[in-house]
């Protein structure tokens, strides 16, 4: 047996979320890049949808980890630059409309076929 | 934790979002990441922490706040997704790009921040600016 049959979504990928929106106090608009666990992703959803969504608690409620956080409407270039140069991904690759949680799935399989 | 004279809190969430309740008026998916490499994930995480910090100066980690933080970010996340080359970019002090960008690649850059504003308009996101006074 693979030392990979083992291995959860969790283990091989994050979703790579960009949030945004609007400050308390009138402070401005703020956008936040987060790594969103994949078996997190649905309840992280619902609670984004539900407007039930605190960015204070995202780590310590186990969503996943903050990348980066910052004011303005949207992230600078360099700092989107280099998100996608973290984790190796073309900047054409980004915002793809496709099925995050199947290419997860599909990813997680190719990983647990691969043998040691 | 952070490059607060730049507005930007890498690893972290900046004061602004630190001290109040902030409305959250969308999420988009930039895109799934995954660990690199078709070798085991095992290996791939142990090689990827040890990747990103064989060579680096852990001085100038010290004393750069961008290196610091994703230098804590690769140790929290990074072994499990992000590419040992880029954190050993991003530690490495050298933030320009390895090498000159491409027509194609700003024309790519510019084609993503274009699809990025359409993305958060779709959502119906208007942000209010802040007021005159709490400008900087």
């Amino acid at each position: 047996m693979s030392k990979n049959s083992n291995l959860t979504e969790d283990d091989i990928g994050r979703m790579v979320m960009l949030v945004y929106g609007q400050m308390g106090n009138n402070a401005g608009p703020f956008w936040c890049y987060l790594a969103v666990k994949p078996s997190k992703y649905d309840a992280f959803q619902a609670k984004v949808k539900n407007k039930t969504f605190d960015i204070r608690t995202f780590d310590s409620d186990g969503f996943g980890e903050i990348i980066v956080s910052g004011e303005g409407v949207t992230p600078p270039a360099d700092v989107t630059k280099k998100v996608a140069f973290m984790f190796n991904v073309p900047i054409k690759e980004l915002f793809l409309n496709i099925d995050p949680k199947a290419a997860v799935a599909k990813e997680l399989e190719r990983m647990k076929r691969i043998e040691d | 934790m952070s490059e607060e004279k730049k507005g930007i809190s890498w690893g972290g969430l900046i004061k602004g979002l630190v001290a109040t309740a902030a409305v959250v008026a969308g999420a988009e998916l930039l895109f799934p990441g995954f660990i690199e490499g078709t070798v085991s994930a095992a290996k791939s995480i142990a090689t990827s922490i040890k990747d990103a910090f064989t060579g680096i100066d852990t001085t100038k980690v010290v004393e750069s706040d961008l290196a610091k933080n994703i230098g804590w970010l690769a140790t929290k996340v990074g072994g499990i997704v992000l590419a040992a080359s880029g954190i050993k970019y991003l530690m490495s002090e050298k933030q320009e790009a390895p090498e000159p960008e491409s027509f194609a690649a700003q024309e790519d850059m510019k084609r993503m921040q274009a699809l990025m504003v359409a993305r958060m308009r779709a959502q119906g996101y208007q942000p209010a600016m802040p007021a005159a006074s709490q400008q900087r």
